[in-house]
């Protein structure tokens, strides 16, 4: 059987929902987007106009879970690559957006640049257990971005630049991309690359190429234009990423379980509002629950306390059949190593035993603001393992190897046995990527490296090794046009 | 007796009762206590014992924030006393603040000019998705010695550069400090667009400002 772990019972799943569903109905949320009032008004919520304040019956809530779907697919640009929603698969998606990329082995650190994007976005393409694309880097570094601060290949402003990441996004990975656009207008401009790039609306609509990240504005607050962003995506079913992240001390309130019926309360209003607008678009439940560090109020990336709130988002998800994106911070060290490691490790074990839909995200340290590709490799070796724990010890009654005491007898050996052949290969045991799992000797022979040597080794191969899928000529003519105009627009001429 | 009334004042921000600190600055103005008596030798060293504590580990952010509430609380009461008595707190500096355009997270900069005000700056606060220029023209109108710009994201945070070249445009640049902070800020980050200082947090923000006009804690 697979391992399993749950930090909420079936009656905790139940109060937490019954305690969201009275905070919906009697304190509400404030929605700061007139059109966003007037659909959740229209499908039966309690609209204030002089407050904006919108209470939801729990009718209107129930009628909601129902509309949305159980399973999906999402998609990417990838021919016949797909990431199916609540079918027991678990994929990674990049953690976003660092500012300051460090030298695991020296600890220097500097601004982030186009070429850090590239590269993490690179690796993220061509590792099988990353399945979502998120901006990992930020690039702020002086002439390498948009004022945006959009990688992009040079600077640029307002949706020229903005559109260009997107376009950059899709150019270089080809599985799912998960992302946000700020305003309607942008929106617009999104929409009008997807078109292009997978070949119209009904295209896109059955493709899933897309999710928008939301981001309720905790403690319960809808923001108007970056609400009104999403809504624009209404006609394309675009699935919608809900990611309240209320800090447990400072945007949410001092316990574990208030601020999971904090974050459940703004996904469950925000789910009303997308099946209010768009009816049976897919929903993922992704809240990214964190807590304050009591000595400074900033957000950690490490503290323990971020696997149970990463693995009770999960379990109530699973409350709602509703897909899930669960995240779990990441590390508050300063560069790779001890520290990185055992709070990665801990961080994901316990998530990854809920086993959500989507996990973000590899690759950043320091609260999610600093990237190393080094760490990147390495955490995705920590997820590796704790999948490996997830699926669990194996099932008795169904075992392979169970005639094998038998076969072999007393005094044998069970190495020379087809079952043993066959169980190497089929994943019985976790083979390790990276570290040194050989003899002393042996480690000293290939040049004694540090696991971060290792790391850096590997990812340098693998970019060294790393095919671009150009878009073709005709589809890239096509985006300059659409880049053009987005400049024209900026200028006032289109 | 006055004495016990300044040691009760002093514990009542210790403990962060703001009604407590609101009562006793009543019960000092019907009694005749000096306000500015009541607010230097009755209050703040209340906020000094929180601020050591805090630094030695034995207290966290909450005691500060409600301190600081309890504070506000009490010189609110005190204030037009003082000024009706001609007598003025001494302002350790006239901080302009906000958040930078695009960016709506308020929290971090209310705590740093909560911090800042508890220590006796003067506190203009823009807001939040403040435009550069914005920052400027406060600057100018109140004479400020410091600006704050605070920026939660990465998208946003280049904006704090378009803050130090509007200070500069504005002419201004020779006598404000620009100091910065937020999630992705860091020192490198304020040295490379020409800021003068950095701080993590809303306590580390009151040592930085200190720091910058010369001002011993």
């Amino acid at each position: 059987m697979g391992t399993t772990v749950e930090v909420l019972s079936p009656n905790d799943r139940a109060v937490i929902h019954e305690r969201s569903l009275a905070l919906l109905a009697e304190t509400g949320v404030r929605v700061d987007t007139g059109r966003g009032r007037a659909l959740l008004a229209d499908a039966g919520a309690l609209v204030d106009e002089s407050t904006q304040i919108v209470r939801f019956p729990r009718g209107l809530i129930e009628e909601s879970l129902r509309l949305a779907p159980r399973q999906f697919s999402l998609g990417g640009r990838r021919p016949g690559w797909r990431l199916p929603m609540n079918e027991g698969a678990c994929s990674l998606v990049l953690d976003g957006e660092a500012a300051t990329a460090v030298d695991a082995l020296t600890g220097d650190r500097r601004p982030t640049t186009y070429d850090d994007w590239l590269s993490v976005t690179r690796l993220a393409e061509d590792i099988d257990e990353v399945g979502v694309y998120w901006r990992a880097v930020s690039a702020v570094s002086a002439g390498s971005a948009g004022s945006a601060g959009i990688p992009g290949e040079g600077p640029g402003e307002g949706p020229a630049a903005i559109l260009h990441g997107w376009r950059d996004a899709y150019r270089h990975f080809t599985k799912h991309v998960q992302d946000s656009a700020a305003s309607p207008e942008e929106t617009g401009w999104l929409l009008e690359l997807l078109g292009a790039v997978f070949g119209g609306r009904q295209a896109v609509r059955e493709r899933m190429p897309f999710s928008f990240l939301l981001c309720p504005l905790s403690p319960l607050v809808l923001e108007g234009s970056f609400t009104d962003a999403y809504l624009a995506t209404a006609d394309w079913r675009i699935p919608v990423a809900v990611m309240p992240m209320p800090l447990m001390g400072l945007t949410g309130p001092a316990s574990l379980t208030s601020t999971v019926v904090l974050a459940n309360s703004e996904v469950l209003a925000v789910l009303c509002l997308a099946q209010a607008a768009a009816p049976g678009v897919p929903v993922i439940y992704a809240p990214a629950s964190g807590v304050m560090d009591p000595r400074s109020g900033r957000y950690g990336g490490g503290p323990v306390e971020l696997a149970l709130l990463g693995s009770a988002t999960t379990e109530m998800a699973r409350f709602y059949g509703l897909p899930v994106q669960a995240s779990t911070g990441g590390t508050d060290a300063h560069r790779p190593g001890t520290q990185a490691s055992y709070e990665r490790s801990m961080g994901w074990t316990l998530p990854v035993l809920s086993w959500p839909d989507l996990l973000v995200g590899p690759g950043l340290m320091d609260g999610s603001t600093v990237i190393s590709v080094e760490q990147l490799l390495l955490d995705v070796e920590v997820f590796r393992r704790a999948a490996r724990l997830r699926r669990g010890i194996g099932d008795p009654a169904g075992d392979p190897a169970s005639g094998e005491v038998a076969a072999v007898g007393p005094g044998g050996t069970f190495l020379d046995r087809v079952v043993t052949r066959d169980a190497v290969r089929s994943g019985v045991w976790l083979l390790d990527r990276l570290g040194s799992h050989g003899t002393y000797d042996a480690w000293r022979a290939a040049g004694a490296k540090d696991v971060l040597e290792e790391s850096r080794a590997s990812a340098a191969r693998m970019l060294a090794a790393h095919q671009d899928t150009p878009f073709d000529e005709h589809l890239a003519r096509e985006l300059d046009g659409l880049e053009d105009r987005a400049k024209a627009s900026l200028r006032g001429t289109a | 007796m006055t004495a016990e009334l300044f040691t009760a004042m002093r514990q009542s921000i210790v403990d962060g009762e703001a009604g407590a600190a609101g009562d006793l600055a009543r019960q000092a103005l019907a009694t005749g206590v000096s306000p500015l008596d009541a607010i230097e030798r009755g209050y703040v060293p209340g906020l000094t014992a929180v601020g050591e504590a805090f630094s030695a580990g034995d207290m966290f952010l909450p005691d500060m924030m409600l301190a600081a509430r309890a504070m506000k609380a009490a010189v609110e009461i005190l204030e037009p006393a003082l000024k009706a008595s001609g007598g003025q707190r001494q302002i350790a500096g006239r901080v302009v603040i906000g958040t930078i355009k695009g960016d709506i997270h308020e929290i971090g900069k209310n705590m740093v000019a909560m911090m800042l005000a508890s220590a006796g700056f003067e506190i203009h606060d823009l807001g939040v998705d403040v435009p550069a220029e914005r920052f400027a023209e406060k600057a100018a109108e109140v004479d400020a010695d410091i600006v704050g710009v605070s920026a939660l994201l990465t998208t946003t945070m280049a904006g704090q550069r378009n803050v130090v070249q509007a200070i500069v445009a504005a002419g201004l640049r020779s006598r404000v400090k620009i100091i910065v902070g937020g999630a992705p800020a860091t020192q490198g980050w304020a040295d490379e667009i020409g800021a003068d200082g950095y701080s993590e947090d809303g306590v580390a923000s009151v040592a930085l400002a200190r720091q910058l006009l010369g001002i011993s804690a």
